[in-house]
């Protein structure tokens, strides 16, 4: 069945055909889902609710682009509502941010993808979020002040303190592999 | 995005995360499926509660409607506006004995019948009537409506054709009236009713006091020698003696309750249901959820026939059979089946296939059939071109039929909705016949002319037993609005 049958019969409210969207997007939507949530329920959680979102709002899916890409937006959006929702106002930016310390990143290319989603996971939600949007996903401090209603600079410091975790993390990795 | 200098951090977890693909959840599917369906029966349940309020909307409307039209007719009268309109709404009855001999004619004339005269005088007419209607037509057939109320008041002289027409008449107070009459459309007009003796208050306008006795004399019935007296649109209409007639109907006036008459409905009515489930027992709570879950609405509808008796009072009695049908879709999984995915190049050439074993999910249409016999009781109300009506009453069940499946208890298979169960192996699940239900309308019907009605009439039912048998383990109920539209003929 072709990806458009699929977007037909979801519309239409065919259980088969979301099942097999659920089949085609679900692992990679998971790899998502598990970024900007603390643990795997969470992650499953954002998951469900994210897919009762597409299959409700399919009809919006304008297929200008990869329906991965519309999906993964979905599931951002879902992210950031949870965001807005949590108590995050003790996450202020610090005025005296601690020098970044230099690391061989080459080197962490053997890192394996569950040890970094768990460091990532390891993060406060704020920090998480503000990293994945900025890091992975290559929004700008600016698009990510829009989104999560926060000022740049409280982006830019929530950036970089969640790049200090990750990096004390890593270091703390490479010594027990060393 | 931005172009900027990339964080050797930043571009690690890209680089693992950002294409991270987490295989098969499976396991997930099954939440996201009920609530799906569990959405779908929101959206359901939305839409019955839109559809309720639709029809309460067009309830209370109605209601207001008549009450401001009441309001608005009493504030008239007592303005002393005597403006009474008169329907337009008659039926001649082609019938002998509607024709007054014209020896009976010829035996007025020149008579002038008196309250004293009666009832010695057989060239009297006696009206036992609220309303009187008499046409006469004269050899040109030029002819004159003449309509009476009660206590003998005449309250209007319709003319219907072109003619000029005049005439005294006398009333059981003893006053004389004369005017006349040149229009040629049946409209009433305020200077007639105005000149017209024997308005003495605005009771002469109700039509509430039956069996009002009304001595007519007609001092000039010379004129009615060369005519052929004919009684219009009442029914019951019996010449007694000489003259004397006795008419036991009404007239179907916009303004007017009716009185005793039959009407035959027929019907069909869209409808919506809202289904309720009830798990007997916390074990079967899972079971319940399973079924609600794989069962949502598909349409439900009636039809039927009614009579009804209506009397003078709007005092409606109706009653006749109602066949009426809920489909429900059931969608199952039917073990598993395997899915083909062919992938193209970008010139349409298959490359590439992809198989996938998924559950196979099947549907299925489940119909439940209801035969009832409705027992109601309600009141009408008519109103200028529109009778209201509300109806309340019960509805008896004959036989209920059952097409389709359903999950077994333990979740495991399809059953048959007529399935039985017990040790004896006997006990059905659903009920042939599930007793009484409550039923509702309201009605706003539009004449269509002296015998046809259009009916439109929202109407809820509530079957107040459970379809289901003592012996199932959940009990099943059914609520039910939809809007009847159909025809009443008025039979007299």
């Amino acid at each position: 069945m072709q990806i458009n049958d699929i977007i037909k019969g979801c519309i239409g409210g065919d259980i088969l055909c979301q099942k097999e969207l659920f089949d085609l997007l679900a692992g990679k939507l998971m790899g998502v889902c598990m970024r900007y949530s603390k643990d795997k329920m969470e992650a499953e959680d954002l998951l469900q609710d994210s897919f009762i979102k597409i299959f409700t709002n399919l009809e919006s899916f304008k297929n200008d682009g990869p329906l991965e890409a519309w999906a993964r937006r979905i599931i951002i959006n879902t992210s950031i509502k949870k965001y807005h929702k949590m108590s995050y106002q003790n996450e202020s930016p610090s005025s005296d941010l601690m020098p970044e310390k230099t690391t061989d990143f080459s080197a962490l290319d053997g890192l394996l993808y569950n040890e970094l989603l768990e460091m990532v996971n390891d993060l406060p939600q704020g920090y998480r979020v503000v990293f994945n949007l900025y890091a992975v996903e290559g929004y700008s401090h600016k698009e990510i002040a829009e989104l999560l209603n926060i000022k740049e600079a409280t982006s830019r410091s929530q950036l970089v303190k969640a790049r200090m975790v990750l990096q004390e993390k890593i270091t703390k990795s490479q010594k027990i592999v060393i | 995005m931005n172009n900027r200098n990339e964080h050797e951090l930043d571009k690690l977890f890209r680089k693992k995360l950002k294409s991270l693909d987490l295989g098969s959840q499976e396991h997930l599917w099954q939440g996201i499926a009920d609530q799906i369906s569990q959405n779908k029966r929101s959206n359901r349940f939305i839409g019955f509660g839109w559809f309720s309020a639709i029809l309460l909307s067009f309830t209370l409307f109605g209601l207001g409607l008549n009450l401001a039209y009441k309001y608005k007719t009493e504030q008239d009268l007592n303005k002393g506006n005597k403006m009474v309109s008169i329907s337009e709404n008659y039926t001649n009855i082609e019938s002998s004995e509607n024709y007054i001999e014209k020896n009976s004619v010829e035996a007025l004339k020149g008579t002038k019948a008196t309250e004293a005269a009666y009832p010695k005088a057989s060239n009297n007419i006696e009206i036992n009537s609220n309303i009187k209607s008499i046409d006469y037509k004269d050899n040109n057939s030029r002819g004159v409506t003449e309509s009476y109320l009660n206590r003998g008041n005449i309250l209007n002289s319709n003319v219907k054709a072109q003619n000029s027409y005049n005439r005294k008449f006398s009333n059981e107070n003893g006053k004389n009236d004369e005017f006349s009459n040149t229009r040629s459309k049946d409209i009433i007009q305020q200077k007639d009713i105005n000149n017209l003796a024997g308005i003495e208050n605005n009771e002469n306008y109700k039509i509430d006091i039956p069996s009002q006795k009304l001595d007519l004399s007609y001092p000039e019935f010379e004129d009615l020698e060369k005519k052929e007296l004919t009684v219009i649109k009442q029914n019951n209409l019996r010449i007694k003696s000489n003259l004397h007639l006795e008419l036991n109907d009404y007239c179907l006036s916009k303004n007017f309750t009716p009185l005793d008459h039959f009407d035959i409905d027929v019907y069909y009515s869209p409808e919506i249901s809202h289904r309720n489930i009830i798990a007997k027992r916390e074990s079967v709570v899972n079971y319940a959820q399973k079924r609600s879950g794989a069962e949502s609405f598909a349409g439900a509808s009636s039809f039927g026939i009614r009579a009804s008796y209506v009397t003078k009072n709007g005092l409606a009695f109706r009653t006749g059979i109602n066949f009426g049908s809920i489909s429900e879709k059931f969608e199952y999984f039917d073990g598993k089946e395997t899915l083909t995915k062919v992938i193209y190049d970008s010139k349409g050439n298959p490359i590439d296939t992809q198989k996938t074993i998924i559950d196979k999910i099947a549907r299925q249409k489940n119909v439940y059939k209801f035969y009832d016999i409705p027992a109601l009781i309600g009141y009408e109300m008519d109103i200028s071109d529109f009778v209201f009506s509300f109806n309340a009453g019960l509805g008896m069940n004959l036989r209920t039929k059952y097409y389709g499946s359903i999950y077994s208890e333990d979740g495991s298979k399809v059953i048959n909705l007529n399935s039985t169960q017990g040790e004896n192996g006997d006990s059905r699940l659903f009920k042939s016949n599930i007793g009484l239900s409550i039923v509702a309308s309201f009605g706003l019907n539009y004449k269509l002319n002296g015998h046809f009605l259009l009916l439109a009439e929202p109407n809820l039912r509530y079957y107040l037993n459970p379809i289901t048998t003592d012996t199932y383990s959940l009990e099943q109920r059914y609520f039910q609005m939809g809007i009847s539209i159909g025809l009443r003929y008025r039979i007299y």
